[in-house]
């Protein structure tokens, strides 16, 4: 099924962060995370996370270091910090609150149930 | 070794950032990535062409990641510093006309508006210095630094038969020395506790070349020493050594803490001169003395009474220039003049705890630790309190010297403020080793 990107829009940084607060990972690493954890329905292109990230770390919600790879790569990480915890976790509320809203919706409505309109 | 493919890909894109310091960064964590990307191709079977470039068509289109890259990556002008230092460069300027005019009736005009320009081209030059060359040329800088303080000590520069950069200058040059000091010990990353050795013993030999000069001591002391000790401080809690912070921390600490003990104890009886001058009126308590008589008499607005009768020491006019100032204008000049450095340090510090990079924030700590202790320095000399001979009241007061190599550590500050976000990685390698080895 064809996803509508629009759809993933705003919620990007919330998956970025999700993904961070399990571990630390580079850019690369968290676009394969993201694909194969949703079954391939996000596929985050480099030209949309690698600024996302930035401005993350201007906000002071991840910081980044670098670790060897191996012998001849030197790998950017990223992970969450304090302060981006504390975003994750008002977005999460916040995204609990937007999908249970939808969902309310697309089932019928709260009022509609509840009254019988 | 990148395919050219990537090559030409990755110089199409980064050319679209027009800030020309961040393409370095951007350029290396893309490569890495289009190389990862290869890989996993790779691995799935396909072509080393086909894997190429289905690598970059992953990236997506030139045209939507070129400007979202420039977006993110921009310089971030720290606008109030930037505001409270062009503040000061030019209150300094109306000041020091003030000085010269009470004190001898002229008004330099020219001469201080060619010390202005000279100010303002020494900030612009500390500006547009990319501060990252610290981590590149961090050894380099500081040898060098080294190598010149001894020529100069040992033969001064003559050229064309002019002496040049004698030793009078020493002390303005040490101003510089934790900043390169920053560089150097950036350089000595994941080196553990011989590279914090290594760092100390450079340190005692360069900061035992300014205490040699005559009347330095002290001052090299509180200018140099103590920045250093805090850039050295900073570099260990942010692990730029190693892991074991506690032992590095007291590795530099407690031969610190000796020297200011024996200091300290060593001229208790100076310390306590310099707090009460009427312990020797005759000797080095006179200029204590002279300074608080005439801040005792001096008035709130205008000049202060008895008038007429200045007693303010001229022995060392720049050292004094506040203490004069407020006899002849009243204290309303010092309160003032506290107003525009309090608003400056203030903004400084700020800037200075945001900054995220351990190098960024290594140079903060080198550039505006002498700056604060010129400040503080030359406050309690103004006020009678005279702990050595100091250096001026920085940007505000009569010192030529002084004052460019400051506006040039300012100039450096704000670079440092405007492109730290460059610097924030940290090396957290499986194995500690050198930089240089890398």
């Amino acid at each position: 099924m064809t996803i509508d990107k629009s759809l993933l829009a705003g919620s990007t940084s919330l998956l970025v962060l999700r993904l961070l607060e399990q571990e630390d990972m580079y850019g690369y690493q968290m676009i394969e995370t993201l694909a194969h954890r949703s079954d391939q329905t996000f596929s985050l292109k480099a030209g949309t996370l690698y600024p996302l990230l930035k401005g993350l770390e201007e906000k002071g919600m991840v910081e980044s270091y670098e670790k060897s790879a191996d012998s001849a790569r030197v790998r950017k990480y990223y992970a969450i910090t304090p302060k981006g915890k504390k975003l994750l976790s008002g977005k999460k509320e916040e995204w609990a609150a937007f999908s249970a809203a939808v969902n309310r919706v697309l089932e019928g409505g709260y009022n509609c149930v509840a009254t019988g309109f | 070794m990148l395919p050219q493919v990537f090559e030409d890909y990755l110089n199409n894109l980064c050319g679209q950032i027009r800030w020309k310091r961040a393409r370095r960064p951007v350029r290396r964590e893309l490569a890495h990535h289009l190389c990862d990307q290869r890989e996993a191709f790779l691995a799935q079977g396909l072509p080393q062409q086909e894997a190429e470039e289905r690598a970059l068509s992953e990236m997506g289109p030139l045209s939507q990641i070129g400007p979202a890259l420039d977006r993110a990556w921009r310089p971030r002008p720290a606008w109030g510093m930037l505001s409270a230092t062009l503040g000061l460069l030019v209150a300094g300027f109306f000041l020091r006309l003030l000085v010269a005019w009470l004190w001898g009736g002229s008004l330099p005009v020219g001469r201080e508006l060619l010390v202005l320009a000279g100010a303002a081209g020494a900030l612009a030059a500390g500006y547009f210095t990319d501060f990252t060359l610290l981590a590149r040329l961090g050894r380099v800088f500081y040898l060098g630094f080294f190598a010149l303080t001894l020529i100069i000590l040992l033969l001064g520069i003559v050229l064309a038969g002019k002496s040049y950069l004698q030793n009078q200058w020493l002390p303005y040059l040490y101003l510089l020395l934790p900043v390169l000091y920053a560089g150097f010990i950036w350089s000595m990353e994941g080196t553990g506790l011989p590279g914090l050795l290594a760092c100390g013993g450079t340190f005692i030999l360069t900061a035992a070349l300014g205490v040699v000069q005559g009347g330095m001591f002290l001052r090299t002391v509180f200018s140099c020493v103590i920045p250093c000790l805090a850039v050295l401080l900073t570099a260990i809690a942010g692990g730029h050594f190693g892991r074991r912070k506690k032992l590095y921390a007291a590795a530099c600490l407690l031969p610190t803490v000796l020297l200011f003990t024996h200091l300290f104890i060593g001229s208790r009886q100076r310390w306590a001169i310099v707090l009460n001058p009427w312990l020797e009126p005759h000797g080095r308590g006179y200029w204590g003395i002279l300074v608080q008589t005439v801040l005792r008499n001096a008035a709130f607005v205008g000049r202060g009474t008895p008038p007429g009768s200045s007693q303010v020491p001229t022995d060392d006019s720049q050292l004094f220039s506040l203490t004069f100032l407020v006899e002849q204008t009243g204290w309303i000049s010092c309160i003032v003049i506290l107003l525009l450095l309090g608003l400056f340090f203030a903004l400084a510090l700020n800037c200075w705890v945001k900054q995220r990079g351990l190098l960024a924030r290594m140079a903060c700590a080198a550039l505006l630790l002498p700056l604060a202790f010129q400040a503080v320095f030359g406050l309690a000399a103004s006020l009678g309190f005279t702990f050595f001979t100091s250096y001026p009241i920085p940007f505000l007061m009569p010192g030529t010297k002084a004052l460019l190599v400051d506006s040039f550590l300012a100039g450096l500050l704000l670079s440092v403020l405007r492109c730290g976000h460059l610097g924030t990685e940290r090396w957290q390698g499986s194995a500690w080793q050198p930089r240089l080895l890398r």
